[in-house]
């Protein structure tokens, strides 16, 4: 209930509407590009949509809503000076659940353990161990990469309403506006 | 450290990590063309001990029938080599697209050698039989496609960089033609092949 109320209250200006709008739409087109990489060998176009399963595109949309309205509650947090945020935690769990479609499948894996150092045996050993554990969990892993979203979302509400609230007024949105609070 | 500034510091870190991943993602595997299927640019960057235009190294395995076979036992017909571990998506999909196209590398006279990768590559699933069961189940057992498990000599020799999908096309003469990765975003290149355009003589 905390995460609706901040939202209602940013959401109150319409600049931060069109923002989550904007970044919903983004996000959601990057995710149905890149999830299916898994499936593509890495390939993304096109031809990704044709590999857009349905639970693929239920993390698609879930991804690209919550990380569209963490953020836009971190760009509010950040424009009115609220001190904690919790930008790092939505980019590092949207940046995650790319990891999966990225690393399985693709030469990325082999090509990074070259450039770390090592042995083309070495590599051998490594690459596919790596590889088959992030196409297994796929779904486990965009799961997490959800659950952080959730909760990224849930402490920039809490920052939002916990710094709009005033003494003997109620956090969950019936109080003043941001601009009364810091007036 | 409050929880808060925990989390906000584990929330850094994966996203330090994940944009170093990301960025050598972006930069090593090129976005296709919208009005492109797929990047033959990332193709090329696949490193394999085999070389194109020169002999493919001739290897033996052991099919799920339990036949033995040499490579150089196909000299004479074009070949599709092809690695795959059984955990890979790339592999399942890839599998199911040459399916729907056997009927033609038959008429061509292609030979499809499936071998899984030597141990899966390290990580459990299905068995030859038990992927060739699940995602080929249209195809009748047929002498043109034939299943087994690529020894490490063999898993090594290819695919030294432990790709998990990785198929090589080799013409009559046993000279390598082709080297490349998820046969359904590439089913062109594997049309062209069996229809000659990547054999010569």
């Amino acid at each position: 209930m905390n995460s609706l109320g901040a939202v209602r209250l940013v959401f109150q200006t319409k600049p931060y509407r069109y923002l989550a709008l904007a970044l919903f739409v983004l996000a959601l087109t990057v995710y149905v590009f890149t999830l299916p990489a898994a499936y593509t060998g890495g390939v993304v176009g096109l031809i990704s949509l044709r590999y857009l399963t349905a639970e693929l595109l239920f993390f698609s949309l879930a991804l690209a809503s919550l990380l569209s309205l963490a953020l836009t509650l971190n760009i509010f947090a950040f424009r009115t000076s609220i001190r904690q945020r919790s930008g790092g935690l939505s980019l590092g769990a949207a940046l995650a659940s790319l990891l999966p479609a990225s690393l399985c499948c693709t030469p990325l894996v082999p090509s990074v353990l070259a450039i770390l150092g090592a042995s083309t045996p070495q590599i051998f050993g490594i690459s596919g161990r790596l590889q088959g554990f992030f196409a297994t969990y796929e779904l486990q892993i965009l799961g997490f990469a959800l659950i952080l979203l959730l909760l990224s979302l849930r402490l920039a509400a809490r920052n939002i309403l916990g710094a709009c609230a005033l003494p003997g007024g109620s956090p969950s949105g019936d109080g003043p506006t941001t601009e009364e609070a810091r007036s | 450290m409050s929880r808060s500034q925990r989390f906000l510091l584990f929330g850094r870190n994966i996203a330090a990590f994940a944009m170093i991943v990301f960025a050598a993602y972006a930069t090593m595997i090129p976005i296709g063309s919208l009005t492109s299927p797929f990047a033959s640019t990332a193709h090329a960057q696949i490193q394999t001990a085999a070389k194109v235009g020169a002999l493919a190294p001739d290897i033996g395995f052991t099919t799920v029938e339990g036949a033995e076979y040499w490579l150089s036992d196909f000299r004479g017909r074009p070949v599709m080599l092809w690695f795959y571990a059984s955990w890979c998506p790339t592999c399942q999909v890839g599998t199911t697209a040459v399916a729907g196209i056997v009927d033609q590398l038959k008429l061509a006279g292609v030979q499809i050698i499936q071998l899984q990768l030597y141990r899966n590559l390290g990580y459990p699933g299905p068995t030859a039989e038990e992927f060739a069961t699940q995602y080929a189940s249209s195809v009748p057992r047929s002498s043109n496609w034939l299943w087994g498990d690529a020894s490490l000599v063999a898993s090594y020799t290819y695919d030294p960089q432990g790709y998990p999908d990785i198929y090589f096309l080799i013409d009559e003469n046993g000279t390598l033609q082709t080297i490349d990765f998820a046969p359904h975003v590439t089913i062109d290149k594997i049309l062209a092949f069996s229809q000659g355009a990547g054999r010569k003589g």
